[in-house]
């Protein structure tokens, strides 16, 4: 009903890849792509920096999963085609690590959106106290994921900790935050979503500034309320960059390392065994490179295909 | 403390003229990647003195333990490595020479008449050394002992209370069984820790357990190389490491570290602790612990036997010869007797026999007797190139026991499979 | 009220996400001993700082890792306008380009640290900061691209369709309208660029040598097989933190919202 009376401008609303385009737009989109040649221009000089820099460690790390090269007997011959990648699937701990993992960041990220999200918004409205609160807000992002592991792994030290001690004042019992199975995988889930909300909050607080007023201004004159200009306009608006913070934070997500390297070393048991973890076991602590390398192959495959779902739902959605 | 200062900007300024004096190959500098750790600032301190003797120049990198390993394995795999001298953990003695990375020394040894009958045995068996070769020259040791309360152990109302419960006076504990049951005592009836245990995966959990196993006459292989964790002796110890952890450990123990247990001990919340026994002289300190000082004591292992651990000097195979020999000397000079006994009364925890017996470092250290027999008794854990990879299978498995993922049975069985399997690789 | 809502909302957000830095300034400021009691200010020293700078070099590694965060930025940022906006505008190679890009970002850095120490030991830049500039400039820029991507597919094309019909160049489309309008996106990816390089490890412990190691190897050391100096790594903490917010104190200004549009009208 409302998005019949508030007209948004087409030309003000992100072009889809895969909607039939109005005339007009079909026509600038055209000219676009027949200009693949300056596409390239522009694209070239960073496509060979990434393949002369990351193409040689890539390849080589590719081929070290198909190879029998381990740091005892450190030649890359005789290939043994898919072996590792059996050894590795056919391990249950990897099975475990992945679906933890694949929980872990769905979990994470969730969190971490729909805070970010919130808190950007609110940050956008205001006008007076934005610098303060953009340099608060951005500290958990300057600090690096070993140091944000030292400084919760003390808030949280059960017998000695401020969080505790804060507990028993209020008359609580201690908790036992990274010693018990069950609210390991949950602490560590929550100081993740700490640290990387910050990083949300930069990304759609840009993104955010850089929509155009006119929307907005002609939803007013047409009496849109402030939950349906959010609704109608600004979620449409903010797609591109909303999606890609999405995706980048989806795979940020799934290599976690550093956190649980620190805090937890995977345990109790293996609550909290994430793929790269269980990747580095395999690579440093097993000295096998080539099965390291090709466990972590297949967490690539794994993350392409999160992303390449995730962008197959969003065209579709926006079909 | 300024010639320290002093030193340190020395070494900072020598690290940036290495580089250039790399180039020149004038004289050889010796660059060693170190943990940071008292040890090496004892050494760091007397560095001046050996560049005085022999003119060559040592720099120490210093770094933390978990990333030392990684470090060093990229420079070990390259044409040639950064470090000439080689700081090495008993965990990697069977990796490094396995992958062909250490310098045999024994030629070297023989060369120079240097000694290796000085080191306390134990200390050069746990580096991997045999008559096949000799890879790891003995640089210091962490063995594990028991540091106790022993105020707790003279309180009158305590000793009445156990005396009611057990039948028995209440005393230093002589078995392991004792130990258990004595830890869980005093939780329930001192309010405290009865053991402040580092259950956290890994190395922490599966160097306790080794304490436990070796207590209760176990062992992880018998003299043929069979791996015999899961016989009765290994049950027992497992049995009774699930029993004080779940019973009489400190909340949080299964993700405690060395940092957690050692921070609980100094606060007081705890009676006892198996632990490097050189950990006495940091908590029985007024200044550091003022709630603990003077009321700590140091024995070996309930048992007779704990888990011992050290660290070696070693060279790298990928150098020149010139620094090979550059860094056999300062092995030789810092391993020296005169040295070690220095290094002593700074409060080294020495590998050399007669450290022990030096009567200025009893003088100084009365506690230095109970460690030496804890040095001496010590046995050691697996060494063989997938040894830190088994602290890890270990360390699950005792994990998922503790917390009530997996039965005890099944993860001694998991645990020896693991090793079995670890050792065929 | 509104107001008074959406500032108590922030309030609250602030207060959640600074209290734990807060504590390790706090835990900065008291000696090592006392890091864990329950007390706010049981004693007072700047021990733990002077400890950092004169035993730890943290003065070098500080500056190194400013030198390297600022030099992968700069380096990186050009080809990841230019490559973003290939992607958004032009769709260069297509849905494959993109996730191919974006795919090197998937793998574990354990998987790429040793290559690409191999790679560095034959240019002969191992152990420098050179090294480490080019190396953490390519590791971004996945990540730039695919947010200058978003930027720039979130700006409606008829401001450069508009130009390039009244024969302006493609890059000068680019370079005079396009540019000016994504300062947004320009600087929260600069921000984040220099986040990612300023925060790394696993690569700079592995690349770097004494000299040229930076503030996460550095804090790294301090977690010794003896304890963690927790007092010390809350100092490096509370200083790592400083040029940040600096810097976003200065780059929020860019995140007015209809600041950009309005102009360009």
């Amino acid at each position: 009903m409302l998005a019949d009376s508030v007209k948004v401008p087409n030309s003000c609303l992100r072009q889809s890849d895969e909607t039939t385009p109005q005339p007009r737009q079909r026509r600038w989109r055209d000219r676009f792509d027949r200009q693949w040649q300056t596409g390239w221009a522009f694209a070239l000089p960073g496509l060979l920096v990434l393949a002369i820099v990351m193409g040689f460690p890539l390849v080589y790390s590719a081929v070290l999963s198909f190879s029998s090269y381990t740091l005892m007997r450190p030649h890359v011959l005789p290939l043994v085609g898919l072996d590792n990648f059996a050894s590795v699937l056919s391990d249950p701990g990897f099975w475990a690590a992945t679906w933890l993992t694949v929980k872990y960041s769905i979990i994470t990220v969730a969190g971490e959106f729909v805070l970010g999200l919130g808190i950007a918004l609110m940050l956008n409205r205001t006008l007076k106290m934005r610098p303060l609160y953009f340099a608060l807000l951005t500290i958990p992002m300057a600090m690096s994921p070993v140091s944000v592991a030292l400084i919760w792994r003390m808030l949280l030290q059960p017998n000695l900790g401020i969080a505790n001690h804060l507990l028993n004042q209020a008359g609580l019992p201690s908790i036992d935050w990274l010693g018990s199975a069950e609210t390991a995988f949950w602490s560590m889930a929550a100081i993740d979503i700490w640290q990387q909300m910050s990083f949300v909050v930069l990304i759609l607080a840009a993104g955010l500034s850089a929509l155009p007023r006119d929307p907005y201004e002609a939803a007013e004159i047409d009496g849109a309320r402030g939950w349906q200009q959010f609704w109608y306009i600004t979620l449409p608006m903010l797609r591109p960059v909303a999606a890609i913070t999405v995706v980048i934070q989806l795979i940020n997500e799934l290599r976690t390392y550093d956190l649980p390297y620190v805090l937890t070393k995977g345990g109790p048991g293996t609550s909290t065994e994430v793929l790269s973890f269980f990747a580095y076991r395999r690579a440093f602590l097993g000295l096998s490179l080539n099965e390291g390398s090709a466990a972590a192959f297949v967490l690539l495959l794994i993350i392409l295909g999160m992303t390449v779902v995730f962008f197959a739902l969003l065209e579709r959605r926006r079909a | 403390m300024t010639t320290k200062r002093r030193f340190i900007g020395l070494a900072g300024s020598l690290a940036l003229l290495a580089v250039t004096v790399q180039a020149h190959a004038e004289g050889v500098v010796l660059k060693a990647l170190m943990e940071d750790v008292p040890e090496t600032q004892i050494i760091e301190g007397m560095l001046p003195e050996f560049e005085k003797q022999t003119g060559i120049k040592v720099e120490f990198e210093k770094i933390g333990y978990a990333d030392m390993h990684d470090k060093l394995v990229s420079q070990l795999i390259a044409p040639k490595s950064y470090y000439n001298l080689l700081e090495v953990d008993f965990l990697w003695a069977g990796e490094f020479p396995a992958a062909g990375w250490l310098t045999d020394l024994q030629p070297l040894a023989k060369k120079s008449s240097f000694d290796m009958g000085a080191f306390i045995p134990s200390t050069v068996d746990l580096l991997g050394n045999s008559s096949k070769g000799l890879y790891a020259v003995p640089m210091y040791n962490y063995s594990m002992g028991l540091i106790y309360r022993k105020d707790l152990l003279q309180d009158a109302k305590l000793g009445a209370a156990y005396q009611q419960a057990n039948g028995t006076a209440l005393k230093a504990p002589a078995t392991l069984d004792e130990y258990v049951q004595l830890s869980k005592f005093m939780k329930q009836h001192a309010n405290i820790a009865g053991a402040a245990m580092q259950g956290q995966r890994g190395d922490p959990n599966s160097m306790e357990f080794s304490n436990y196993l070796f207590a209760a006459g176990g062992a992880y292989q018998d003299a043929s190389g069979k791996v015999t964790l899961d016989n009765a002796a290994g049950k027992k110890a497992l049995d009774l490491y699930l029993d004080n952890i779940k019973n009489g450990a400190q909340t949080g123990a299964l993700s405690a570290t060395l940092d957690d247990t050692q921070r609980l001990m100094c606060s007081g919340q705890a009676f006892s602790f198996v632990t490097y026994w050189w950990m006495l002289p940091q908590l029985d300190n007024a200044e550091k612990c003022p709630s603990v000082a003077g009321k700590l004591a140091l024995a070996t292992m309930p048992g007779g036997h704990g888990e011992s651990g050290g660290w070696g000097w070693g060279i790298p195979k990928n150098i020149s010869s010139e620094e090979q020999q550059a860094a056999w000397t300062f092995i030789q000079w810092v391993q020296s007797k005169p040295v070690v006994a220095a290094r002593a009364l700074l409060g080294h925890a020495p590998v050399r026999a007669d450290a022990y017996q030096d009567p200025a470092v009893l003088a100084k250290y009365p506690y230095y007797k109970v460690a030496a027999d804890v040095v001496a008794s010590g046995k050691s854990f697996p060494i063989f190139p997938y040894s830190a990879q088994y602290e890890d299978v270990l360390g699950t498995q005792l994990s998922m026991a503790a917390g009530g993922q997996v039965t005890a049975d099944v993860a001694l069985k998991d645990a020896a499979d693991g090793l079995t399997k670890l050792l065929k690789k | 009220m509104r107001k008074f809502g959406l500032h108590l909302g922030l309030l609250i957000a602030c207060a959640l996400i600074i209290l734990p830095p807060l504590w390790a300034l706090r835990t900065s400021l008291v000696p090592e001993s006392m890091s864990y009691s329950t007390d706010w200010f049981p004693s007072l020293t700047l021990d733990n700082y002077r400890s950092l700078f004169e035993r730890n070099h943290f003065l070098t590694y500080y500056a190194n890792s400013l030198i390297v965060a600022c030099g992968s930025v700069l380096l990186a940022m050009p080809f990841a306008t230019a490559t973003g906006y290939a992607f958004a505008r032009f769709r260069t190679g297509g849905r494959l380009a993109r996730f191919v890009v974006l795919a090197t970002q998937m793998l574990p850095p354990v998987a790429l640290v040793l290559p690409a120490f191999a790679l560095l030991r034959g240019a002969g830049l191992s152990n420098s900061l050179t090294g480490l500039v080019i190396v953490y400039a390519a590791l971004n820029l996945p990540f730039l691209t695919w947010i200058l991507m978003g930027f720039f597919e979130g700006i409606p094309a008829d401001l450069e369709w508009a130009a390039m019909t009244d024969g302006t160049s493609a890059w000068g489309a680019f370079w005079r309208i396009v540019l000016p309008i994504s300062l947004p996106g320009l600087a929260a990816a600069a921000v984040l660029g220099f986040i990612l390089s300023w925060n790394e490890f696993l690569f700079a412990l592995v690349l770097s040598g004494p000299s040229t190691a930076t503030i996460p190897v550095a804090l790294a050391a301090l977690q010794t097989s003896n304890g963690i100096q927790i007092g010390k790594v809350s100092a490096g903490v509370v200083l790592a933190i400083v040029p940040l917010m600096i810097g976003s104190i200065f780059v929020q200004r860019f995140f007015v919202k209809g600041l950009t549009f309005g102009s360009v009208k």
